[in-house]
C-alpha cells in the first residue's frame, strides 16, 4: 500500500514538467484560437470565408491538392516500404538512408530544389530542349502538378516509416502461400498485402494528409498564386499582420476540415480492418455423423489460373526488371532534388539556371562573408541546442514516469504525441496568437518553446523504444545486488538508454535546425533563424545564394546522419542484443 | 488425366548454389503418383530449398525438375498446380476459414456454385464444416492446420507439399493429425511430399523416406529398410538410437570378431566394415551362463541404467572401450544382475546386424 502510494507520487513528479509544457505551450495556444476567431463579429468573419467564392475555392483547392498528394504518396511509397521491410544488410542500409536523408532535410530546402528542376531554365526544360523534344520551355512551375510533386516528395519518407512498421510484422510466407494457391504477383499484393497493412496505411494517410493540408511552403514557392492553399493564406495574414481574428477563423476552418476528412479516413479504415476485431465465435455445432464428402469433386483439378498474356515466359522475363526499374525511378525522384542543389550552388550565374553556365565559389563566399547569414546560423544553433536539451530531459522524465506498468499508457502516450497529430500550421498560429500576448513572439525563447513542443514527442518515441528493449529483469538484478532506485538508474538504466538518447539528441538538434513552420510564424525582425532567412531569401529572389545555403544545410544533415549511424552501428557491435530482441516481460 | 507410368515428380541432378554455399547438391529423385514421400533432415540440410525449387520460388543452378514428365522451369509458382501447406500455415488473417479455402478457386475463376461445393467438400474432408465462419485468430493450432490443408487441396492439385506442417502442434494433437493426414491422402489418392525433421513422424506416415544432409540426398528407401539397413553412419545415427561398433572382419567378410566373440553374417560384405546394432536387438545376460558358452556373447560392464517406464536403457562398456546401448523390456528377469559396474554378456542375432562401410574408408 505504502509502496503503491510512493510510486504514484514518483510518477506524478516525473510527469509534471511534461504536463505543464503540453498544457501551457500546446493546449493553451490551440484553445486560444477559438476566442480569437469567435470574438466579436464572428458571424461576419465566417460568412466572409464560406460565402465568398474566393475562400470556398481556397478550401476546395487545399482539400483537392492534399488528397491528390496523399493518394500518390501512398501508391509510390508502398512498394518501397515493402522492399525496405524485407531488406537486410547493405541493401537495407542503403534503402534506409534513401528514406532517412530526405526526411531529415529541411522541407524548405527540398521544396526550393524543385525551382531549379522545374523552372523556365531548370533541369527538365534544359534537358528537353537539348534533346530537341520541345522548342519552347514548358511552363512547369507555378502550377498544381508542381505543388503536388513537391508535396509527394516531402511526404514519401513519413509514409514509408508508417508503412514499414506494419509491413515488418507481415510474415513473408503469406505471399508465397498466395502464389501457390494461384495468385499472380499483382493479385497477391492487392488481395493480401494491402489488407494486412491497413493499419500502416491508415496512419500514413492521416499523417500525410494533415501534413499536406498544413503546408504553405510548397504552394508559396511552386504554386499558382491565384490558386492558394489555406495554410498559405493564414501565413500571409499573420506575416502582413492584417487581421488576426480572420487568420484564427481560417485556422479553425482548416482544423475542422482536416478533422472531418481524417475522421472519414478512420471510419473507412475501421471498416476495412474489421477482421482484426472478429466478434464472438459463431456457435459451434458439435459435429454429428461425419457427412459424406464429395472426394470425387476434390480429385478433379479446378481450371488453371487464367493468364491474360499468352507468353508467360516473356512476362516472367519482363517481371525480373520491374523491381530494379521501380527502385531506380524512385531513387532518382527522391534524390534528384537533393543532388541538383550541389551544381546550382556552385553556379557563377546571378540567377537560378540549370545547368550553370560556369562554376565558382562566389555564393559560398558571399554567405560565409555575410553577417546576416552567420547570425542566422548561430541563432538556429542556439535554438537547436536548447531544444535538444529540453526535449531530452522531458523525454527521459516521460519514459521513466510511464515506467513499465502504466494502466493509462495508451491514453498518456496519445497525449504526449498529440503535438504531432495537429496540423503544424494550426499550432504555429495558436502559438503566435498566444505568445504575442506575453511578448514571446520574435524571441528565441518563444521559438525554443514551440520547437520543444513539436520535437520532444519524436525524442520520446526513440527513447521509449530503447527503454522497452532493456531487459526489465536487469533492474531487479541490480536491486537484489544492493542498488537503490537512483543508483539503478545511474548505473544500469541510463547507460543502456544512452544510445537511444544519443540518436534522439541528434534528431532533435536536426529537426529544430530545419524546422520551418513555427520558425516562420514566430520570428520576424530581431530573431532570424536560418530557415526564416532562407524563406525570405527564396521569396524575394531565387538566386544561387539560397541554393548554397540549402546545400550547406543538406551537408549538415548528411554529417549528422552519418554520426547517428556510427552511434547505432557501433553500439550494436558491442551489444548485439539490445536493439534486436524484445526482452521477456516481468510477470 | 494423370499418367501413372510417369513419376509425379522427378528431380534430375538438381543443384542450387547461393554464392559459395551449396544448399542442394546434385539431387536425383523420382516420386511415383500417389506416393507419400517424406523428406527427412535436420535444419539446414537443404530439404526446404528442395521444396522451394519444386514450388517454383527458386530455380535450380543446375539440373531440372519435372512434373509428370514435363519440365516446370518456365511455369511460375501460381500456375504449377501444387498445394503447399506451410510450417506456420500462412493463413490469410483477414479472411475467414471459408474465404481462405475459396481463395485458390477465386484465383482460378471457378464459378460460384462449384466454388461453394468444393469449399464445403474440402472443409468436410478436414472435419471443419461447422467453423467455416471463424477467422484464423479464432481457431486453435490444429484447426488452423486443417484450414491450411483444405485450402491446399480444394483446387485438386497434382501434388501436395507439406513443410513441417505439424511442428507447432503438441504431441497428442500431432498423433491425431498424422492419422488424419494418412486418411485424407488415402481418400484423395494424391501424391504427398512431406518435409520434416521428426523421424518418428516420417516413419509413421511415409511410403518412402529420403534422408538429406548437407544438401545431399543420402538414402531413399521405405521406412523398414532405412531403419534396418542404413547406408551410412549418418543415416544410422539420424534414425533412432543405435550403437555403431568397430569390428574386425573374418573369413574375407563372411563374419566378424568383436572383443573375442565371433559371429557369422548372413551374406559376405566388403571389408573393412562397421556394424550397427539397435538397442532393442541387444539382450543382456548374467555373466556365469554355463549353458551357452559356445554361443556368441560379448563381455561387457554396465556403466549406466536409465529407467524409462516401459523398461530400462542400459549403457554397456565393452572391454575395448566401445560403448553399446541395450534396451530391456520390463518383465525380463533382470532384477538380479542389473546394476552399475556389474559384468554381463551382451548378445544379438546376426540378422539384426546392419553392416556399414567403415568410417574413413572409401
Amino acid at each position: 500500500m505504502r509502496r503503491n502510494r510512493f510510486i504514484v507520487w514518483q510518477r506524478f513528479f516525473l510527469l509534471t514538467p511534461v504536463l505543464l509544457l503540453l498544457l501551457l505551450a500546446f493546449a493553451l495556444p490551440l484553445l486560444n484560437i477559438a476566442p480569437e476567431a469567435f470574438g466579436g463579429h464572428a458571424a461576419e468573419r465566417f460568412l466572409r470565408i464560406f460565402a465568398s467564392p474566393v475562400y470556398r475555392t481556397v478550401i476546395w483547392t487545399t482539400v483537392r491538392i492534399s488528397l491528390e498528394a496523399t493518394a500518390i504518396t501512398l501508391v509510390v511509397s508502398f512498394p518501397l516500404a515493402w522492399l525496405l521491410s524485407r531488406a537486410t544488410g547493405i541493401k537495407g542500409l542503403l534503402l534506409g538512408l534513401l528514406v532517412l536523408v530526405p526526411f531529415l532535410t529541411s522541407v524548405l530546402v527540398r521544396t526550393f530544389a524543385w525551382l531549379a528542376i522545374l523552372g523556365q531554365r531548370g533541369l527538365v526544360n534544359a534537358t528537353l530542349l537539348k534533346m530537341g523534344l520541345i522548342s519552347e520551355p514548358l511552363p512547369l512551375l507555378f502550377s498544381e502538378p508542381a505543388v503536388v510533386l513537391a508535396l509527394v516528395h516531402s511526404s514519401i519518407p513519413m509514409m514509408v516509416f508508417a508503412l514499414v512498421s506494419v509491413l515488418r510484422r507481415v510474415d513473408g510466407r503469406i505471399l508465397l502461400a498466395a502464389h501457390t494457391l494461384g495468385a499472380n504477383s499483382l493479385r497477391a499484393w492487392i488481395g493480401i498485402l494491402v489488407p494486412l497493412a491497413i493499419r500502416g496505411i491508415q496512419s500514413g494517410v492521416i499523417i500525410i494528409f494533415l501534413f499536406t493540408m498544413a503546408s504553405f511552403i510548397a504552394p508559396a514557392f511552386l504554386g499558382n498564386q491565384r490558386q492558394q492553399m489555406l495554410a498559405q493564406v493564414i501565413q500571409s495574414e499573420i506575416e502582413t499582420g492584417a487581421d488576426w481574428a480572420f487568420a484564427a477563423a481560417l485556422g479553425i476552418t482548416l482544423a475542422v476540415t482536416a478533422t472531418i476528412i481524417v475522421v472519414g479516413f478512420s471510419m473507412i479504415a475501421r471498416y476495412l480492418s474489421r477482421w482484426q476485431r472478429p466478434g464472438t465465435l459463431p456457435p459451434s455445432v458439435p459435429q454429428q455423423q461425419a457427412e459424406q464428402v464429395d472426394t470425387a469433386l476434390l480429385r478433379r483439378p479446378a481450371a488453371p489460373p487464367k493468364s491474360h498474356l499468352r507468353t508467360p515466359a516473356l512476362v516472367r522475363f519482363g517481371a525480373r526488371f520491374v523491381q530494379p526499374a521501380y527502385l531506380g525511378a524512385i531513387s532518382v525522384f527522391i534524390l534528384l532534388p537533393l543532388v541538383v542543389l550541389i551544381p546550382v550552388s556552385f553556379s557563377s550565374a546571378d540567377v537560378l539556371i540549370f545547368p550553370p553556365p560556369g562554376y565558382s565559389m562566389r555564393w559560398f563566399e558571399k554567405i560565409l562573408g555575410s553577417q546576416e547569414w552567420l547570425a542566422a546560423a548561430l541563432t538556429s544553433l542556439r535554438i537547436g541546442a536548447a531544444t535538444c536539451v529540453l526535449s531530452l530531459v522531458l523525454a527521459i522524465l516521460t519514459v521513466l514516469g510511464f515506467g513499465r506498468h502504466f494502466r493509462f499508457q495508451g491514453a498518456a502516450e496519445a497525449l504526449v504525441l498529440s503535438p504531432v497529430t495537429v496540423p503544424s500550421v494550426v499550432f504555429a498560429l495558436g502559438a503566435y496568437l498566444t505568445f504575442a500576448r506575453v511578448g514571446l513572439v520574435d524571441t528565441e525563447t518563444g521559438i525554443i518553446i514551440a520547437h520543444t513542443v513539436l520535437i520532444f514527442p519524436v525524442v520520446y518515441l526513440v527513447a521509449s523504444a530503447t527503454y522497452s528493449s532493456i531487459d526489465p529483469w536487469l533492474s531487479l538484478a541490480a536491486a537484489s545486488l544492493g542498488a537503490n532506485p537512483w543508483r539503478i538508474f545511474r548505473t544500469v538504466t541510463f547507460p543502456l538508454l544512452l544510445p537511444g538518447l544519443a540518436v534522439g539528441a541528434l534528431l532533435a538538434m536536426l529537426l529544430s535546425f530545419d524546422e520551418s513552420v513555427a520558425s516562420i510564424f514566430l520570428s520576424n525582425l530581431s530573431v532570424k533563424t536560418l530557415p526564416r532567412k532562407l524563406w525570405e531569401g527564396i521569396r524575394f529572389n531565387t538566386s544561387p545564394e539560397s541554393a548554397a545555403v540549402s546545400a550547406m544545410l543538406l551537408g549538415v544533415t548528411c554529417v549528422v546522419v552519418i554520426a547517428g549511424m556510427a552511434v547505432v552501428l557501433g553500439r550494436r557491435k558491442n551489444l548485439p542484443l539490445t536493439l534486436q530482441s524484445a526482452p521477456e516481460p516481468l510477470p | 488425366m494423370r499418367d501413372n507410368s510417369l513419376p509425379a515428380v522427378s528431380f534430375q541432378g538438381v543443384t542450387r548454389r547461393y554464392g559459395l554455399v551449396t544448399a542442394v547438391n546434385d539431387v536425383s529423385l523420382d516420386i511415383s503418383p500417389g506416393e507419400f514421400f517424406a523428406l527427412l533432415g535436420s535444419s539446414g540440410s537443404g530439404k526446404t530449398t528442395l521444396l522451394m525449387l519444386l514450388a517454383g520460388f527458386d530455380t535450380p543452378t543446375e539440373g531440372r525438375v519435372l512434373m509428370a514428365g514435363t519440365s516446370v522451369s518456365d511455369v511460375p509458382p501460381h500456375r504449377r498446380r501444387i498445394g503447399v501447406v506451410f510450417q506456420n500455415y500462412a493463413l490469410f488473417p483477414h479472411m475467414n476459414a471459408a474465404d481462405n479455402v475459396a481463395y485458390p478457386l477465386k484465383m482460378r475463376g471457378v464459378g460460384r456454385s462449384e466454388r461453394e461445393a468444393r469449399v464445403k467438400a474440402a472443409l468436410g474432408l478436414v472435419n471443419l464444416t461447422d467453423r467455416w465462419a471463424s477467422y484464423p485468430s479464432q481457431l486453435s493450432g490444429g484447426q488452423q492446420q486443417r484450414v491450411a490443408l483444405a485450402r491446399a487441396l480444394v483446387f485438386g492439385p497434382d501434388l501436395l507439399l507439406m513443410d513441417e506442417p505439424l511442428g507447432a502442434l503438441d504431441r497428442r494433437l500431432r498423433d491425431q493429425m498424422q492419422q488424419e493426414l494418412k486418411r485424407i491422402q488415402g481418400e484423395l489418392g494424391i501424391t504427398v511430399i512431406y518435409v520434416t525433421h521428426d523421424q518418428s513422424e516420417a516413419m509413421a506416415m511415409a511410403n518412402r523416406i529420403g534422408i538429406m544432409a548437407g544438401g545431399r540426398l543420402l538414402q531413399v528407401a521405405d521406412p523398414e529398410t532405412i531403419y534396418a539397413a542404413p547406408s551410412s553412419h549418418f543415416v544410422a545415427r539420424f534414425l533412432g538410437e543405435c550403437s555403431i561398433l568397430r569390428v574386425t572382419a573374418t573369413d574375407g567378410g563372411r563374419g566378424y570378431e568383436i572383443v573375442g566373440a565371433r559371429q557369422a553374417l548372413p551374406s559376405p560384405e566388403v571389408t573393412p566394415f562397421d556394424i550397427v546394432v539397435r538397442p532393442e536387438n541387444v539382450s543382456v545376460h548374467p555373466l556365469p551362463e554355463a549353458a551357452s558358452n559356445n554361443a556368441f556373447g560379448v563381455p561387457a560392464t554396465i556403466r549406466d541404467i536409465t529407467y524409462l517406464g516401459a523398461g530400462w536403457r542400459v549403457t554397456l562398456e565393452l572391454s575395448d572401450g566401445q560403448s553399446l546401448l541395450a534396451s530391456i523390456v520390463r518383465g525380463d528377469d533382470v532384477a538380479g544382475y542389473l546394476g552399475p559396474g556389474k559384468p554381463v554378456v551382451a548378445r544379438w542375432a546376426p540378422a539384426s546386424v546392419a553392416v556399414l562401410p567403415a568410417e574413413g574408408s572409401p
